[in-house]
This record gives structure tokens, C-alpha cells and sequence, in this order.
């Protein structure tokens, strides 16, 4: 009885959350099943969609570019904050600063970061083509399929590194320092440390941000939609910019939402086996 | 022998840093060079690195009657924004600690997925279903679809923040009979101020810098500031000075949040990961 | 008696006059109309023209601007909204606007332009060439009525750098096509790479197709082209062409064209391409013909420097052919206030306002505007003669087809394949069999 002033207080949040996660969710779904184009025609299909976007070639390309991208963002970006965190651990004078200004590119919205690449990468006049090119490095950076994404995954990398960074560091100061000193004084070298003591306690936190980059990293939009829209030609067309493309530019609707569930049930599998990950480390 | 073992450990450490934070500002300030540039000198090969800097583009952007309505809108959205998460999210959080809800993990689950899950999966029939009630292109409107994210990433907070309270503070409550609503009023709320500050500040950076919904779900009325920057990607990319004052403009609000709320922010983002 | 023949009398002067027109431009007065647009030379000139028309109406007038690519986005949501959100937008006269009309999206504007309350008797529809109209008509063919009123031409013709000419070229511009691929290679390995010799569209999208088109019909010369499949398909939609000899000709001469420019010239669109020839960038140019303004603009390093021609021809002394199209100002079906709509966009096009407009894009659509002075004194006079000279052997690019983006977008890539080594008659082929299977789709 006295519990039932618990399910009042969550019902606003459920209702809410039923109304921006669940209905649309659910609509999505019903609709793949349809031909729905934003005008005439909403028949029934069933599965045609599936088919059709399994089946294409330029469905499984976005789909690769989505995973490469995803996969070096993310490991450039987990491995560079992890080394960063470790080092900064060591300062004591100046280290509020140091993090403050560390973590100002997470502050910058991602079409800003766009309109920067944009920028800073053009191939006639931007600054880092002019001196990349002096000491022979020719790159058309966003101009070449070739080079488009890898640069993407820098800028990302610049971007939110930040993020890895920080959490690992306040991972790396909450840890007890005991057994750090006492390994110090047996002799024991800061690598063998780090190695043996660090990283072991800061495991879960290592996992909870390689699940929250990889999706976060999947579900890229506003840096590819801001600076090279997809292109050139099909070279950095992800999967948000991909249904975004469909839904909007085509007026495809109900392959674009067929789109949606399909990488939707990607990112709750990812979820999923984060959490048994997560159970199978804390017994 | 201690001054070297200082140096092998500390100068490593330091020059990590320094090199960190160059590539962390540089392209902010070479950002911030060309918004004050002339036309003449920010189209040159070689780059130019002395000039006679001007203020022209901010003053053009500024008085950019849809600029400045986007960065209104933006204020309006987001305020709206955090308003409704942290009201909600604080009832959400007090009746998950405190009471025995029989399906808290599913509801956990479920908050964690539709945090989790890609914006265009809500977003396109969203796109339908607003039209029809009327809420597309509207600032309410897509402050309710923000909820989708802020909604569930406040009740992790609030909750981790509710759980450092010592259960002495509790029970005295309990026993002093207040009512819930005035036990979270009075006693909770004051308790994790910070908390709650850290939380509305990190959903505020979040939806003062999302694009992707608000691509979806606006038109031109309650066109936030991240598509007024936008605006630069088409025919106006090669007004250099407007593109990267606009930016600058737009970035403003959200490096005075770091330097002020520093602490607040590293406190938040570590909190919420680390009771997960 | 007598005062009724005076009262008749009075009348049949009146009449006989018509001069005080039955339309009233004050009628709407105190009404507000949404105009939506894309970023475009063209709102440039509404703009300046804008506070006249709503003195002399006394309609206000929301203009509602996008950057182009999110114009042509959002242009699909205001047209098809429940509420009209839009009284007026930018009409891309093509098979855009044909899919619109098809899914009844546009008000048909024949009731308005012969309506006299509505339309002033001056306004003369006659005056745009039957060519331009034809594109606004729908479904094409006896009976078809106008969906927009055209506002901007562009053809697509060559713009040359006066000074990289004289200084790699000795001052010889090309007169044969082919010799202006080869000019151009020879102008970037004289230069070091420091000028390019060409710039093109190079970008993947279907929105290339005008100037590819026009490219094409060089290459097509004197033969027909055929509406609505236009010279894509022989006859009917069932027999794509792409391996055509002449579409072979002229698409492996825009990959010619690319192949002369810049190493990265995939990333450019009309916007990269046409600020790097500004800039000085460039040899030579090939677009639409509505740059020139642009690069006579006082603070461009291309005014003053720039040539006009039309596309050279196949063979030496021949003759150019190119390519038109246009934008145009349509009203959607779920206006709000229609009349007041009209009279925006009859002001906007008419007589008085069109060369005004005009000379922001140097693409007005009357013939009347080529003559008039206020219009062709602000275009350099070369941009005139090249212009006037393309408007004699151009066609529209339009192919009037369901879902023809997709289509566009492969002609773009057998081009590409062409550029990447292919030849053209294996990615001819190719193209064809993607246009049967986007047929049986």
C-alpha cells in the first residue's frame, strides 16, 4: 500500500518515455511492413523491405562504412584517453586546468565541429592540406573516397576522446592508492603497475566506455550529414545519415524506418551482451 | 636519485599534456583567427597568420535576424528541456530508492535502451505523429522529444546521487512523518543540489548541441542553433567569416559552462558511469 | 435619354480603355503570405524588390530561407503538410516538380493568369518563350495547364579565365570541345598544378544532370530530342539508350572535362567548382550560365577577367548546342491565401520587376527583359552576347519520369566509370541495365 505512491511518482516518466520510445517504436515497426512514401501509397508488403535492403548491395556498403568507422573511432578514442588518463593521474599542480581545457572539444555540438573540418580540411584554401602538402603528404581529405573516412574518424576522435579521458580519470583517482604505494616501494615499475594494478580496478569503467562509444560511434550522424553528406559518392554514407537520406530526400518512409529496426536490433544485442559481460564480471 | 625518478615520472606526464592540449585548441583558436579576418585575408595560400583583425563578421552575424532566432529558440528549447527532465526524473529517482517497485530492472532496462537506441528510430514516425497533433515545428515539441535521452541519463544521476545520502537522513525522516512530496522537497532536494545542477547542466550542453532530432522535427520556427550554423553548409560556405563567427557565437555559452561548472560536469559524467 | 447615353457612353469608354483594370493590386491588402526559398541569386533580388511589392499591395511577406540541399528537402514537407505552411516557394521546373504534380501537391495557375480581377492585362504571358513554358505545363500536351511561372533560366556554357588563357594558352581560346580538354591538361602541366585547367561538377548527385545534359547535347548536335524521355531512352521508357553513340561522345567528354581539373574534383559541386574559378583558380569553367553575375561581383578577383563562350562545338566552325533550366515560382496546392500568392508571384515575374530581379542572376526568363536596359546594363555585355548566343540552339534538360533522381544519379556514375577508366560503351551498357532495373521497380 505504501508502495503505490512509487508507482505514481514514476508514472509521468513512464508515460513520457511511452510516448517519445514506445509508440514510436512500435509505429516504426508496424510500418515496415509497408510501402508508405509520404503520398499515395501505404499497402501492405511484409517483408518485401527486409529483402530489398538485405539484398543490396548499397544497404550492406553503408553497413560496412557504419562498422569501420565505429570500430577505429572507437579504438583510437578508448586507447588514447585510457593513455591520456594515466598520465594526467600523475599531475597534481594544474591538473583542474589541464582537464578543463581537455575536455572543451565535448562542449562543441557536432555541426560546429563540421563547419571546423570543414574549414580547416579544405583542399584550396584550408590550413592543414597547405602544410600536410609541403612535407609531401597529398591527401584530398574529404574530397577523396579514399581519405574521406579516415579523416572523419581523426575528427571524431578529436571530438570525443574527451569523454574516455575524463571517466577513466576519475576512475584512475578513486581507485585506493595502498597497493599502488606498496608495489612502488617493492620496486616495481610504473608500466608493471599500471599493468597489474590500474587497469585490473578500473576494468568495469573500461567496459562501460567502449559500449557507451561503440553505440554512441554507430549512431553517428551530425559530423557526416554536416561535412561530407554521404559522400563522395557513397564513401561515408552511415546508417543514420543513410535512413535520414531515405526518409527525407527519397520520401521513403517505411524502408527508412525497415532501416531503423534493423540497426536497432544491432545496438540491443550490443546492449545485451554488455550487460551479461557486466554480470559474468561482477561474480 | 629522487630528482631523476621526479623527472622520468612527472615530465613524461606534462608534455603529454602539452601536447594534448595544443591539438585540443588549436583548431579552435585557427577557428576563431579566421572569424576575425577580412574576406581578402581569410582566402589566402599560404595561410595568413598576421592580420588586421576585424569584427565585422560577429557584428553581421548578430544582427542576423534568424541567427538570432535560432539562439533564442535554443535558449527557450532547452530551458523547457531541463525544466521537464529534472521535475520528472526527481520523482523518478525518490520512488526507485525509496520504494519496492516490482519491475525495476525491466524499467531499467527499458530506460537504458531508449537512451541507447538511434535518434532516427524515434524520430521518423515522430515526424508523422507531430504533424498530426500539432506539435511539429514547435519548441515544446521537441523539448518533449528530448526526454527520450534526458529522461533516462537524469534518473541515473539523480538516483546515484540520492544513494550517496547516509540512511541515518532517511529513516529520521521517515520517522519525522513528512509526506513524500515533503520529505523530497525539503530534505532530499537541498541535500543533492549539486547533484541536480550537475545533471541539468550536462542536459543542458546535450540538447543545446543536438542536431539530429531537431532536424526532424522542425521546420523554420523553433530551428535551434545548431541548424542556424547549418545554414552555412550550402550556397553561404563561402562566407568563411559568417560560418565561423556563427560557431564561435554558438560555442560561447557552452565554455563559460566548463569554466564555471567544471567540477559540476566531471562530477556528473563520473557519477552516472560509475554507479552505472 | 440623355443622361442614360452619357451614363452608356461613360461605361463603353471604360470598357474600351480597360486601362483601370478590373484587378485591383490593393485587394489583399493587410494579408501575410509565407515565401519559401532556397539560398539562391535570385532571392537576392526578391529581396531588393521585396519593400516595393509590399508598399504597393500592402501584403506582407514571410520569406522563409534555406541553404539549398535542406530546401529541397524541406520544400517536399510544406507541400505535403496538412496545414498549408507555404503561400509561394522556388519551383525546380523539372521532374521534381512533376512528381509534385502527379501527387496533386501544386495549384494549377491557369484560373489565376486568365482570371482579369487577378491579373493585370499588361502582364503578357506571351512574353516567355514557348520553350521555358513548356516545362511549367503538366501533364505535357493539349489541355495542360501551368504550374509555375518561370523566375530564372540557366544554360550551360563555357567561362574562361582571360588571364590563364593568354598566359598557358596565348590567348587562343579553344574552338573545338575536344581541344578544350586538351587546353585544359596542358594549362595544369604548364602551371605545375598550381592553376587547374578545368573545374566541374564532379560530385555524386543527381542534381549534376543539367550540366551534364548540356555537355551531351553538344555532343547530340542537330538530332531531336523527344519529350518526355528526352534523349535518354529511344522512344519509349522500356528502351534506355545510354550506349548511344552520341551519349557515349558526350559523357566520355565530361569525364574528360574532370579528368582536366583537379585530382580531388569529385568533391566539388557547382559551389567548390565556381568559388575556385572565382577565386582564380581555374582555367576554364563549365556551368550554368546564371555564375555571371556572380563573378562580376565588385569584390571578385574574376571580375573584369572573365571570358564567356558557348560550349565549343564537335568540329571546327560547327555548331554549339547546350542545354537549359529553370526555376520558377509555383503555388502549393494547401496555400492558405492563394490570392494573395498570385499576386506576389505575378509581381515578381512581370515586366516591370523581372529585369530588376534579373540582374542578382542574369537568367531572366522574358524575352522583353533581354532588352531592356536596366537589366542588361548590369551584365557585362560578353555575358549578354554568349548568353543570347546559347539561347539559340538550347533545349531543356527535363525528362518528365516518376523517380527520375535515381535515374540521374546513374547517368552521374557511368560517367564516373568512364572518368575511373571504364569505356564508355561497357558503362553505357551497364547504365542501361540499372534503368531496366529501376523500370521493373
Amino acid at each position: 500500500m505504501k508502495n503505490k505512491i512509487g508507482y505514481y511518482f514514476l508514472i509521468p516518466t513512464i508515460i513520457l518515455l511511452f510516448f517519445t520510445s514506445i509508440y514510436p517504436l512500435l509505429y516504426s515497426f508496424i510500418y515496415s511492413f509497408f510501402n508508405w512514401n509520404w503520398g499515395e501509397q501505404k499497402d501492405y508488403v511484409g517483408l518485401q523491405n527486409y529483402i530489398f535492403l538485405l539484398t543490396d548491395k548499397e544497404f550492406w556498403i553503408v553497413i560496412r562504412n557504419t562498422f569501420l568507422f565505429a570500430s577505429f573511432a572507437c579504438f583510437f578514442e578508448v586507447s588514447l584517453g585510457i593513455i591520456l588518463a594515466l598520465y594526467i593521474d600523475r599531475i597534481k599542480i594544474g591538473s583542474t586546468i589541464i582537464r578543463t581545457i581537455l575536455l572543451v572539444p565535448l562542449m562543441v555540438s557536432g555541426i560546429i565541429v563540421s563547419m571546423m573540418s570543414k574549414v580547416i580540411f579544405n583542399n584550396l584554401f584550408g590550413v592543414v592540406p597547405f602544410y600536410l602538402k609541403k612535407i609531401g603528404l597529398k591527401s584530398s581529405f574529404f574530397g577523396s573516397s579514399d581519405a574521406a573516412m579516415p579523416t572523419l574518424i581523426g575528427v571524431d576522435v578529436w571530438w570525443q576522446t574527451a569523454f574516455v579521458f575524463i571517466i577513466i580519470l576519475a576512475g584512475l583517482q578513486s581507485i585506493p592508492q595502498e597497493p599502488i604505494e606498496s608495489a612502488r616501494i617493492e620496486g616495481a615499475t610504473e608500466w608493471q603497475i599500471t599493468r597489474y594494478i590500474r587497469l585490473p580496478m578500473i576494468k568495469s569503467l573500461v567496459l562501460l566506455v567502449i559500449v557507451f562509444r561503440s553505440i554512441d560511434t554507430l549512431k553517428i550522424f551530425d559530423l557526416v550529414w554536416g561535412i561530407t553528406g554521404g559522400g563522395p559518392g557513397i564513401s561515408t554514407e552511415v546508417v543514420q545519415t543513410y535512413s535520414y537520406r531515405l526518409a527525407f530526400g527519397f520520401l521513403q518512409m517505411s524502408k527508412s524506418m525497415t532501416v531503423m529496426i534493423l540497426f536497432s536490433s544491432v545496438v540491443i544485442s550490443l546492449t545485451f551482451i554488455y550487460s551479461l559481460i557486466e554480470k559474468r564480471n561482477n561474480d | 636519485m629522487i630528482k631523476s625518478y621526479i623527472f622520468k615520472h612527472y615530465f613524461p606526464a606534462y608534455l603529454v599534456s602539452f601536447i594534448a592540449i595544443i591539438f585540443t585548441t588549436l583548431p579552435i583558436i585557427w577557428i576563431f583567427f579566421i572569424s576575425i579576418k577580412s574576406k581578402k585575408d581569410s582566402f589566402t595560400r599560404p595561410p595568413k597568420f598576421s592580420f588586421e583583425p576585424i569584427i565585422d563578421n560577429y557584428v553581421k552575424t548578430i544582427n542576423n535576424e534568424f541567427f538570432r532566432e535560432t539562439f533564442f529558440n535554443s535558449l527557450l528549447i532547452t530551458a523547457f528541456g531541463i525544466t521537464l527532465s529534472i521535475v520528472i526524473a526527481i520523482f523518478a529517482a525518490y520512488a526507485l530508492k525509496r520504494y519496492q517497485i516490482r519491475f525495476k530492472k525491466t524499467f531499467m532496462h527499458w530506460l537504458l535502451l531508449a537512451y541507447m537506441l538511434p535518434e532516427f528510430l524515434f524520430v521518423l514516425p515522430m515526424y508523422s505523429i507531430y504533424q498530426t497533433m500539432g506539435l511539429y515545428d514547435t519548441h515544446f515539441g521537441l523539448a518533449l522529444m528530448y526526454q527520450v535521452h534526458a529522461l533516462p541519463f537524469s534518473i541515473w544521476m539523480l538516483r546515484s546521487f540520492l544513494e550517496e545520502i547516509p540512511k541515518e537522513i532517511d529513516d529520521a525522516a521517515l520517522i519525522d512523518g513528512c509526506s513524500p512530496l515533503q520529505m523530497i522537497y525539503k530534505i532530499y532536494i537541498p541535500l543533492i543540489l549539486p547533484g541536480i545542477v550537475a545533471t541539468a547542466i550536462l542536459n543542458g550542453i546535450w540538447m543545446w548541441n543536438e542536431l539530429a532530432i531537431a532536424i526532424g522535427l522542425t521546420f523554420i520556427e523553433a530551428h535551434p542553433i545548431t541548424l542556424g550554423v547549418a545554414q552555412y553548409r550550402g550556397y553561404a560556405s563561402k562566407d568563411w567569416g559568417g560560418m565561423t563567427a556563427s560557431s564561435i557565437l554558438a560555442l560561447i555559452p557552452m565554455i563559460f559552462f566548463v569554466i564555471i561548472a567544471q567540477k559540476h560536469i566531471v562530477k556528473g559524467l563520473t557519477l552516472g558511469s560509475l554507479k552505472g | 435619354m440623355k443622361t442614360l447615353a452619357s451614363i452608356i457612353t461613360i461605361c463603353l469608354m471604360f470598357t474600351a480603355f480597360g486601362n483601370v483594370s478590373a484587378m485591383d493590386w490593393k485587394a489583399h491588402s493587410g494579408k501575410t503570405i509565407t515565401f519559401l526559398m532556397s539560398e539562391h541569386p535570385v532571392l537576392k533580388g526578391i529581396r531588393e524588390v521585396l519593400p516595393q511589392f509590399e508598399k504597393d499591395t500592402g501584403i506582407k511577406v514571410r520569406v522563409n530561407a534555406l541553404t539549398e540541399d535542406v530546401y529541397f528537402d524541406k520544400m517536399e514537407v510544406a507541400l505535403r503538410a496538412g496545414k498549408g505552411i507555404a503561400d509561394v516557394h522556388f519551383c525546380p521546373m523539372d521532374s521534381t516538380a512533376f512528381n509534385q504534380y502527379l501527387a496533386n501537391l501544386l495549384e494549377p495557375l491557369d484560373g489565376y493568369i486568365q482570371n482579369s480581377n487577378k491579373t493585370s492585362s499588361r502582364y503578357d504571358l506571351g512574353d516567355f518563350p514557348d520553350g521555358f513554358l513548356q516545362s511549367t505545363r503538366f501533364p505535357g500536351g493539349p489541355g495542360s495547364k501551368h504550374y509555375c511561372i518561370p523566375v530564372s533560366f540557366e544554360s550551360y556554357i563555357l567561362f574562361y579565365n582571360k588571364n590563364h588563357v593568354k598566359k598557358y594558352l596565348g590567348g587562343k581560346v579553344p574552338e573545338t570541345f575536344d581541344d578544350l580538354i586538351l587546353a585544359a591538361k596542358k594549362v595544369k602541366k604548364s602551371s605545375n598544378g598550381d592553376v587547374m585547367g578545368m573545374v566541374v561538377r564532379g560530385k555524386r548527385t543527381d542534381t549534376a544532370i543539367d550540366t551534364i545534359t548540356g555537355v551531351v547535347y553538344n555532343a547530340w548536335g542537330e538530332r531531336n530530342v523527344n519529350y518526355p524521355q528526352n534523349i535518354w531512352f529511344d522512344g519509349n521508357w522500356n528502351s534506355p539508350q545510354m550506349d548511344h553513340p552520341a551519349i557515349q561522345r558526350g559523357l566520355s567528354q565530361y569525364a574528360g572535362l574532370m579528368s582536366a581539373g583537379p585530382d580531388d574534383v569529385k568533391a566539388y559541386d557547382w559551389d567548390e567548382a565556381g568559388t575556385a574559378f572565382q577565386k582564380g583558380l581555374s582555367a576554364f569553367f563549365v556551368d550554368a550560365s546564371l555564375f555571371g553575375p556572380w563573378f562580376e561581383e565588385d569584390d571578385s578577383p574574376s571580375k573584369g577577367n572573365t571570358g564567356y563562350a558557348v560550349l565549343p562545338p564537335q568540329v571546327k566552325g560547327g555548331k554549339s548546342y547546350t542545354a537549359h533550366w529553370q526555376w520558377g515560382l509555383g503555388m502549393p496546392a494547401n496555400a492558405k491565401e492563394k490570392d494573395a500568392a498570385w499576386y506576389f508571384i505575378q509581381y515578381m515575374t512581370n515586366k516591370i520587376n523581372e529585369p530588376k530581379i534579373g540582374s542578382f542572376h542574369g537568367g531572366a526568363a522574358r524575352m522583353s527583359t533581354w532588352s531592356n536596359p536596366t537589366y542588361t546594363k548590369t551584365l557585362n555585355p560578353d555575358y549578354v552576347e554568349s548568353t543570347l548566343e546559347s539561347m539559340k540552339t538550347t533545349r531543356s534538360s527535363v525528362v518528365m519520369k516518376k523517380g527520375w533522381s535515381q535515374y540521374a544519379l546513374e547517368i552521374v556514375d557511368t560517367i564516373h566509370r568512364i572518368h575511373g577508366g571504364m569505356s564508355a560503351e561497357k558503362s553505357g551498357e551497364k547504365a542501361n541495365e540499372t534503368f531496366n532495373k529501376y523500370n521493373s521497380q
